[in-house]
């Protein structure tokens, strides 16, 4: 899954890294992780939250799983992923309850359901077990920087349009319901993605 | 020969990596543990003790009931929380009682009751009707008091009921 050698893109280091932001964008190329991504991007405040976990569960698995790569056979590779997967979405699942209260509420029972992600165990999978720590971590970063960007605009789409505001500021008087209910989040994640499919299409012609 | 080897290879290393993330878990718990205590105190705080006791503004902790004061600093209420065991697991609950041993509100804290049966206890319609009543009251129908279960539920209302009861025996001692 590595692109590291295609022509055009120089260094490895920013293959990886830029990889998980357009090419292998999770939600809206591999249109993997679609779950939480529907449920909690209602608001921005839930999108940036949700974000910050996967990020977190995602950069240190991606570590964690590239330096035990070594001496983990292949065998048990998905239960070593798990392992260290649900490691750290406990982590971040008793900070979040110690230090975010609200977030908590919101957010709810998708913290746990990090844990099935398939962008963090295809991520361990696809790239941090084939590929160096350092590349894995920039490989962890990218791809969490695409999943904040997609949730981040479908937040802000959805909470303009489904709740008429924005940073507290009322600006439609009667908001469209559906975009706040899951048909919402549908239509918002199509358009998106037809948009990032002409972009890299249109970019591969070149 | 080859595959016992395997097996105890894989057993060491599955072992050693668990270990090792529950040893990390149990320090990052041991952290976080104080805070979520506090974060579910102030939980408690804010939005228990001001719905079963609204009289109240100021809430000052005896050692086992909180004391409600209003602004001129005369005791309006108490609020006491009792736990008791529901259908699903431990059901901790707020009762808030004004001088005259009368119930205020009812407030649930937690509860682990069965999603759509047992959970209609948290109901504004179950819960209002332990508003305004007295010991003799609180009771079913049936035994002489004037509450009604939840149909379905039986387990969760009596679960619920007993423990409002115990408040009361408490209050008593």
């Amino acid at each position: 899954m590595s692109k590291s050698n295609k022509p055009g893109i120089s260094a490895p280091g920013t293959a990886a890294f830029l990889y998980g932001v357009l090419k292998g964008n999770p939600v809206l190329v591999l249109m993997i992780g679609l779950c939480p991504v529907l449920a909690v991007s209602t608001s921005i405040f839930n999108a940036v939250g949700m974000s910050i976990a996967v990020a977190f569960v995602l950069i240190g698995s991606n570590v964690i799983i590239s330096l035990v790569r070594k001496r983990t056979p292949g065998e048990i590779r998905i239960p070593v992923f798990i392992i260290i997967i649900s490691t750290f979405v406990t982590i971040v699942d008793y900070v979040i309850r110690a230090y975010s209260p609200e977030l908590y509420r919101q957010l709810g029972v998708f913290i746990p359901l990090i844990v099935v992600n398939c962008i963090v165990i295809g991520r361990g999978e696809a790239f941090a077990y084939k590929n160096t720590v350092k590349l894995s971590f920039l490989d962890g970063i990218g791809t969490s920087i695409g999943f904040f960007i997609v949730l981040f605009v479908i937040g802000l789409l959805r909470q303009l349009f489904g709740k008429g505001e924005l940073l507290g500021k009322v600006i439609f008087s009667k908001p469209a319901l559906i975009m706040i209910l899951p048909p919402g989040g549908f239509i918002t994640i199509g358009v998106l993605m037809g948009i990032l499919t002409y972009y890299n299409l249109k970019k591969s012609k070149v | 020969m080859k595959l016992i080897s395997k097996i105890i290879s894989y057993s060491v290393r599955l072992t050693l990596l668990c270990s090792f993330a529950a040893g990390s878990l149990a320090l990052v718990y041991m952290k976080t543990l104080p805070m979520i205590e506090y974060q579910k105190k102030k939980e408690e705080i804010e939005f228990g003790r001001k719905k079963v006791l609204p009289q109240a503004s100021i809430f000052k902790e005896e050692e086992n009931y909180v004391a409600g004061y209003n602004e001129k600093n005369e005791i309006v209420g108490k609020i006491i929380t009792s736990n008791i065991r529901g259908y699903g697991g431990n059901i901790r609950l707020m009762v808030g009682m004004d001088n005259e041993n009368k119930i205020i509100g009812v407030k649930i804290l937690e509860q682990y009751e069965t999603p759509g049966v047992g959970d209609q206890i948290l109901d504004k319609k179950f819960l209002s009707q332990f508003e305004n009543k007295d010991e003799t009251d609180i009771n079913f129908r049936k035994d002489g008091g004037k509450i009604d279960a939840i149909t379905g539920a039986t387990i969760s209302s009596k679960a619920l009921l007993k423990g409002v009861q115990e408040v009361f025996k408490y209050v008593k001692e």
